[in-house]
C-alpha cells in the first residue's frame, strides 16, 4: 500500500497527460479537463504545504527561544498580517486582495521594493565577482570572456557609437554562433528529460518517495 | 496629501534601503527586513491560492454550485437522466453505437452534469492528506497526493521535451551546408555579414553535432573524437559567454530600475533622509563596537 | 622577521569589494542624473515581434501569459507597458493569465500605466483572468476548456458574464500566444507544451538572462519574435514611438556594461603582472 499506491497513481497520471495529447474524442476531454482541475487544486495544496512549513520552523524558533528568535516575529508577523486581511477582513475595513486593501498596499510598497531591491544586490555581487573571480586562465577561458565582453559591448547604445554595426554582429552571436551550443543542450538535455520521465512514471526511479 | 501613498513611499524606500545596507555590511536592520520580506511573501502565496485556486476552482463549485443545484430541482432531472443508462439493454440489440444516446452523453458531460462537482471531494481529500507530512505516524499518506504532482509533470515534461525541444530543434538542424542563395550574394556584395551568413549554416551543424559528441562520454575523447569535441568545448564556450553577458545585462537594468525609484521626485528626499539616518546609525555601532574591544582588552 | 608589505598591485588585486560596489553605485548613478540620451537600434528579432502583432487580424483574440514578478520588475514592466499600449492600439481582444502569483497586480501596474491613453473597456476588450497554480498542467488545461480553468477573472467575476471571452473555449480560438517569462513557468514551457501541440503562433519578451536559451526557438520558427533584455524593451519602445523607463535606462545599462568590462580588463591585468611578479621574484 505504501509504495504500490503511489507509483499506480504516479504511472496513472502520467500516461493520462501523455495520451491527453493523442485523443480528441470530446467525451474524453471533458473528462480529462475535470482530471486537470483536480491536479491544478493538489499542486495548490503542495504549495501550501511549504509555506506552511516555513510557520512551523519559525514558530518552533520563537517558542525555543534560539538565537534570531526576535527575527522570526517579523517573518509570522507579516505572513499573519497578509493573511488576516487578505482572507479574514471584510473590504469596508480594508481587507481582501484588491487595490485598495492593506493586502495589496503592503505588497506594493513591502514586498515590491524588496524582492526588487535582493535581485539587484546581484550587480554589486556579479562586478565584484568579474574582479576578483574572473580570471582568463586558458584558451577556453578567454573564448568565453571575449563572447562575454562583445556581447556586453554590443548590446548597449555605446557600441553602436562604436560601430555601427555592432547590434548586428551581436544579433548574429546570438543567433547562429551561441545557438549551436545552446542547441545542442537543449537536444541533450531533451533525452535526458525524456529518459528520467519515463523512468519515474513506470516506476523505476522512487527517491521521491523520501528513502526508497 | 496622499497619505496612504507618503506612508507607502517612506515605508518602500526604508525597505529598499534596509536591503541595500547589506552591502556595507550584515546587520540587524538588513535582517529584519529579510525576514519581514519573508512573512510577506509566504503570507501573499497563501491568499493569492486561496482567492485564485482554492474559492473558484474547489469551493465554489463544490457548495454552491451543488446547492444551487439541488435548491432549483434540477437534481432530479439529473438523476432522472440517469435512468438513461437502461437503455444499454435496449441499445446492445441495435447495436453499441445507441449506446450513446444524448442522455448518456448528457451524464458523460461534466458541464451539464452538475453531479461532477461532488466529485471534488477527491482533490479536496487528496489535498489535505498533503498536511499529513506534518505528522510522522501518517506522513505515508502524503505519498497519494505528491504521486499526483509528480506523475503529472513526468508525463508533461516527457511529452513537452519530446516535442517541444528534442524534434522541433533537431528539425531546425536539418539544413543544407551552405544557406541556399547566401554564397551567391556574398560574390555579389562582399562584406562581413554577407560572409557570416555564408557561415550560418556551417557553424549551426558543426556546432551541435561537436557539442552533442563532446556530451557523449561513452566514448574516450581521444584522436578524432577528442578533436571534435574539444571544438565542442569551444562552442559551449562561446555560448556560455554570451549567457554570462546576457546575465550581467539583467543584473545591471534591475540596479538602474531600483536607483530610478530612489530617485524619483516622490522619494528623493525621503531617500536622502533615511540615507543619512543609517549612515548615522552605522557610525553610532562602529563608535560602541570599538569602545567595547577597548574594555574587553 | 616583519612580513614583507604587499605591492600595490597585491593590495589592488584583493581591493575591499565595497569600494567596487561604490564604483558601480556612482557608474549607475550619473546617468540617471544627467542622461546622454544615445540612439537605439531596432535589431531584427524586435522588428519581427512588432511584427507579429501588427498582422493580427482585426477582432481576434490573444492569449498573454504574465510570467514575471517583482524581482523581474526592471525588465518586464517596460516590455508589458508597451505590449498592452500596442495591443490596445489595434482591435484586438486581450485575455491576459499569469502562472506567477504575484504576476497578476504586477499585470494591474502595467494597465494602470496604460489605461488613461486608450478607450479601450475593461470586460469587453481585455480582462486579467489572474493567476492560476499547476504551470504545465494550466498550459494544457487551457487547450481543452479556458473558461473551465479560468472560471472567474482576477476580481472574482464569473467569466460567463465577461463579453471579452464570448466564444473563446480554448486554443482553436486564439490567434496567438504572447508570453511574458522570467523564468520557469515560462516561454520554454509554452514552447514545449503549447507552440508545436496546437500550432500556436508565439511571440516571447523575457528576462535578459533567458534570452540565449531562447534564440534556438526563434531560429527554428518555435518562436516569431523574441524581445530578451532591458535592451529589447528599449528597441520595442523605440519603434513603438513611445519611449518610456527602458529607453531612459539605456545610458546607465551602458555605463554599467562598460564598468564591468572594465573590472575584468583591470582584474586580470592585475593577476597576470602579480603572477610574472612573484615568478620572477622566485627565479631569483
Amino acid at each position: 500500500m505504501r509504495s504500490e499506491v503511489p507509483m499506480f497513481i504516479t504511472l496513472f497520471f502520467g500516461l493520462f497527460f501523455i495520451i491527453s495529447a493523442f485523443i480528441v474524442h470530446p467525451a474524453y476531454k471533458s473528462a480529462a479537463q475535470e482530471l486537470n482541475n483536480w491536479t491544478l487544486i493538489i499542486i495548490s495544496f503542495a504549495y501550501v504545504l511549504g509555506v506552511i512549513n516555513v510557520a512551523r520552523i519559525h514558530a518552533k524558533k520563537l517558542e525555543e527561544r534560539r538565537p534570531g528568535w526576535a527575527y522570526s516575529v517579523m517573518t509570522l508577523f507579516g505572513m499573519l498580517i497578509m493573511i488576516v486581511f487578505g482572507i479574514f477582513v471584510p473590504a469596508r475595513l480594508y481587507g481582501g486582495y484588491e487595490t485598495g486593501s492593506l493586502f495589496s498596499w503592503l505588497f506594493d510598497n513591502g514586498q515590491v521594493p524588496m524582492q526588487a531591491t535582493m535581485f539587484s544586490l546581484l550587480a554589486f555581487f556579479i562586478a565584484s565577482a568579474a574582479f576578483r573571480a574572473f580570471r582568463v586562465r586558458s584558451v577556453t577561458a578567454s573564448l568565453l570572456a571575449v563572447t562575454a565582453v562583445i556581447v556586453m559591448a554590443g548590446r548597449v547604445s555605446v557600441g553602436e557609437l562604436m560601430w555601427s554595426d555592432f547590434p548586428r554582429f551581436v544579433e548574429w552571436i546570438m543567433g547562429d554562433l551561441q545557438t549551436a551550443g545552446q542547441r545542442a543542450v537543449k537536444i541533450g538535455a531533451a533525452l535526458g528529460a525524456v529518459a528520467t520521465g519515463l523512468k519515474i512514471i513506470l516506476g523505476l526511479e522512487r527517491s521521491y518517495f523520501s528513502g526508497e | 496629501m496622499d497619505w496612504s501613498m507618503t506612508v507607502g513611499n517612506v515605508l518602500a524606500v526604508f525597505l529598499t534601503l534596509a536591503i541595500f545596507s547589506f552591502l556595507y555590511r550584515d546587520n540587524p536592520i538588513y535582517k529584519t527586513a529579510e525576514h519581514f520580506f519573508v512573512g510577506l511573501a509566504a503570507g501573499y502565496f497563501i491568499v493569492i491560492q486561496y482567492h485564485t485556486v482554492f474559492l473558484p476552482n474547489l469551493w465554489q463549485p463544490l457548495t454552491h454550485d451543488v446547492a444551487a443545484l439541488f435548491r432549483s430541482g434540477q437534481a432530479a432531472q439529473q438523476l432522472a437522466g440517469s435512468l438513461a443508462l437502461m437503455q444499454l439493454g435496449a441499445a446492445a440489440q441495435h447495436g453499441l453505437w445507441q449506446a450513446f444516446s444524448p442522455d448518456i452523453k448528457g451524464i458523460l458531460d461534466p458541464v451539464t452534469f452538475h453531479g461532477w462537482r461532488l466529485a471534488l471531494i477527491v482533490p479536496l481529500a487528496m489535498g489535505l492528506l498533503m498536511f499529513t507530512q506534518l505528522m510522522k505516524k501518517y506522513a505515508w499518506l502524503s505519498r497519494w497526493p505528491m504521486a499526483v504532482v509528480i506523475g503529472s509533470f513526468s508525463g508533461l515534461a516527457l511529452l513537452g521535451n519530446a516535442q517541444g525541444d528534442l524534434l522541433p530543434q533537431i528539425k531546425a538542424n536539418l539544413i543544407p551546408f551552405i544557406k541556399p542563395g547566401s554564397w551567391t550574394a556574398f560574390w555579389a556584395d562582399p562584406g562581413l555579414f554577407t560572409f557570416l551568413d555564408v557561415l550560418w549554416n556551417p557553424v549551426l551543424i558543426i556546432g551541435v553535432i561537436s557539442v552533442l559528441i563532446y556530451f557523449f562520454f561513452s566514448v574516450e575523447h581521444k584522436g578524432a573524437i577528442g578533436g571534435v569535441a574539444a571544438v565542442g568545448i569551444g562552442f559551449l564556450m562561446i555560448s556560455f559567454g554570451a549567457a554570462y553577458g546576457n546575465t550581467v545585462m539583467t543584473r545591471i537594468s534591475l540596479l538602474i530600475e531600483r536607483f530610478d525609484f530612489l530617485l524619483k521626485p516622490a522619494t528623493r528626499y525621503i531617500t536622502l533622509v533615511t540615507l543619512l539616518l543609517l549612515l548615522a546609525y552605522f557610525i553610532i555601532t562602529a563608535f560602541k563596537d570599538k569602545h567595547k574591544a577597548r574594555i574587553e582588552r | 622577521m616583519a612580513k614583507p608589505t604587499a605591492r600595490w598591485t597585491e593590495r589592488l588585486e584583493h581591493l575591499d569589494r565595497r569600494i567596487i560596489f561604490l564604483v558601480v553605485a556612482v557608474g549607475i548613478l550619473v546617468p540617471l542624473v544627467a542622461p546622454l540620451g544615445l540612439p537605439v537600434t531596432v535589431t531584427e528579432p524586435v522588428q519581427a515581434f512588432r511584427d507579429q502583432i501588427d498582422g493580427l487580424p482585426p477582432g481576434s483574440a490573444v492569449l498573454v501569459s504574465a510570467d514575471w514578478d517583482p524581482g523581474s520588475r526592471a525588465e518586464l514592466l517596460p516590455a508589458t507597458v508597451a505590449l498592452f499600449h500596442h495591443l490596445f492600439q489595434r482591435d484586438v481582444r486581450v485575455l491576459i493569465i499569469s502562472l506567477w502569483p504575484a504576476g497578476p497586480r504586477m499585470v494591474e501596474q502595467a494597465l494602470a500605466e496604460v489605461r488613461g491613453a486608450h478607450t479601450k473597456t475593461y470586460g469587453k476588450d481585455y480582462v486579467n483572468l489572474g493567476f492560476k497554480e499547476g504551470a504545465e498542467v494550466v498550459m494544457v488545461s487551457l487547450g481543452d476548456n479556458l473558461p473551465a480553468t479560468f472560471p472567474a477573472d482576477y476580481y472574482g467575476t464569473p467569466v460567463s458574464t465577461l463579453p471579452v471571452l464570448r466564444g473563446i473555449k480554448s486554443y482553436k480560438d486564439i490567434a496567438m500566444v504572447i508570453t511574458l517569462s522570467a523564468g520557469y513557468p515560462g516561454t520554454k514551457e509554452w514552447v514545449q507544451q503549447v507552440q508545436d501541440r496546437y500550432n500556436m503562433p508565439m511571440i516571447s519578451a523575457c528576462a535578459g538572462v533567458s534570452a540565449p536559451e531562447y534564440y534556438p526557438y526563434y531560429q527554428a520558427g518555435q518562436l516569431k519574435g523574441l524581445i530578451g533584455g532591458l535592451k529589447a524593451s528599449a528597441e520595442y519602445e523605440t519603434v513603438l514611438e513611445r519611449k518610456g523607463f527602458a529607453v531612459a535606462a539605456m545610458d546607465a545599462q551602458a555605463l554599467g556594461h562598460y564598468i564591468i568590462i572594465g573590472f575584468i580588463i583591470l582584474g586580470n591585468a592585475l593577476y597576470l603582472i602579480n603572477k610574472w611578479t612573484n615568478l620572477g621574484a622566485r627565479k631569483e
